[in-house]
């Protein structure tokens, strides 16, 4: 510190940093174990962000809070990764079988621009993720399809408590982190 | 990546964190039960985190420099409870970790497999120990089915 006072990253509780980020990163992958191309993992990701801010390559002044500043840093360089990673996949072609039993092969088997956008299959997966539990279908329903998003805005909508909704809230998180959801796959 | 790939990576992030709420707001607890559902396997990161740190500080070591205070405090709070250590303090925090990590809830493995000692030999073992064998199975099954292994 060249003004002599207190380093800004002086009482950081690093193990607590540690899991929230590896939580973020774990959205990120879309609780993804490993990055296609990379062989990188979420907690490798954490590693490579909390190495740089020591080393001095990611600024923190104290002034605001680590984790939303961590939180960005690591959603860039997830970015590039994924970037680097698609430059370097090899796209795989395999068999599948249609409806009607028919298999197809090769080009017929890669996405067509009448799949369905990525913001349609990421809603598709969080319901296919949730099943038939209709307080979290309602739930999901409020903020995907009607754009709400506090709470206090769901809880209106859905005509309940805002405890209701933290309790639905916790119930996705252990329903996502169980089933091992995936949009993009 | 396209550009509007990136924005709908944005979107998505947006979306999530409105599911699921920023993991800032979420408790200890909920952290610690989120990564275990994962199966994130929390200690070994840590310990992954604390050797590539500990060479950062060996590197400033080397030039004879300081070793930066939040580079220092991070190997203090990381350090796995398994190291060896002469210093009683450090000694003592590590068993205050150690006993807080039990309590921690842990990844779900896969179903206990129980091997037996006696595996080959079974059929050649007494009703009595063939008992005691099945006894001690079946506690360790319920106890992990309850969570406490």
């Amino acid at each position: 510190m060249a003004d002599g006072g207190q380093h800004p990253l002086a009482g950081t509780d690093w193990y607590d940093v540690q899991r929230r980020l590896t939580a973020y990163a774990i959205f990120l992958y879309r609780i993804d174990k490993l990055m296609e191309g990379t062989g990188k993992s979420a907690t490798d990701l954490v590693g490579d962000v909390i190495v740089q801010l020591l080393q001095g390559k990611i600024r923190c002044d104290g002034k605001r809070p680590l984790l939303p500043l961590l939180k960005k840093a690591l959603y860039h360089d997830y970015l590039d990764m994924k970037k680097s990673a698609g430059r370097r996949t090899t796209v795989i072609l395999e068999t599948q079988e249609k409806g009607s039993g028919e298999m197809t092969v090769g080009l017929d088997s890669l996405p067509t621009t009448e799949d369905p956008p990525p913001d349609v299959l990421f809603r598709q997966s969080v319901y296919e993720a949730i099943g038939d539990d209709q307080g979290l279908r309602d739930y999901a329903y409020a903020i995907l399809e009607c754009g709400a998003a506090t709470p206090a805005d769901i809880a209106s909508l859905l005509g309940v408590t805002t405890d209701e909704i933290e309790n639905r809230r916790k119930r996705l998180r252990r329903v996502l982190a169980t089933t091992g959801f995936r949009p993009e796959a | 990546m396209p550009k509007s790939e990136d924005k709908w990576h944005e979107e998505t992030n947006k979306l999530f964190d409105d599911l699921l709420g920023p993991v800032e707001s979420w408790s200890v607890a909920e952290v610690d039960q989120f990564l275990a559902d994962v199966g994130v396997d929390v200690d070994a990161a840590s310990r992954a985190i604390f050797e590539r740190v500990s060479d950062i500080a060996a590197m400033y070591r080397q030039k004879n420099q300081d070793v930066p205070s939040p580079v220092g405090e991070l190997l203090k709070q990381m350090r796995p409870a398994d190291l060896p250590t002469a210093d009683p303090e450090v000694a003592k925090r590590s068993a205050r970790k150690w006993i807080a990590d039990l309590r921690r809830p842990k990844p779900r493995l896969a179903a206990p497999q129980v091997a037996f000692a006696f595996r080959n030999r079974k059929e050649q073992l007494g009703s009595k120990d063939q008992a005691i064998l099945e006894g001690l199975e079946a506690k360790l099954r319920n106890r992990k089915h309850e969570g406490e292994v």
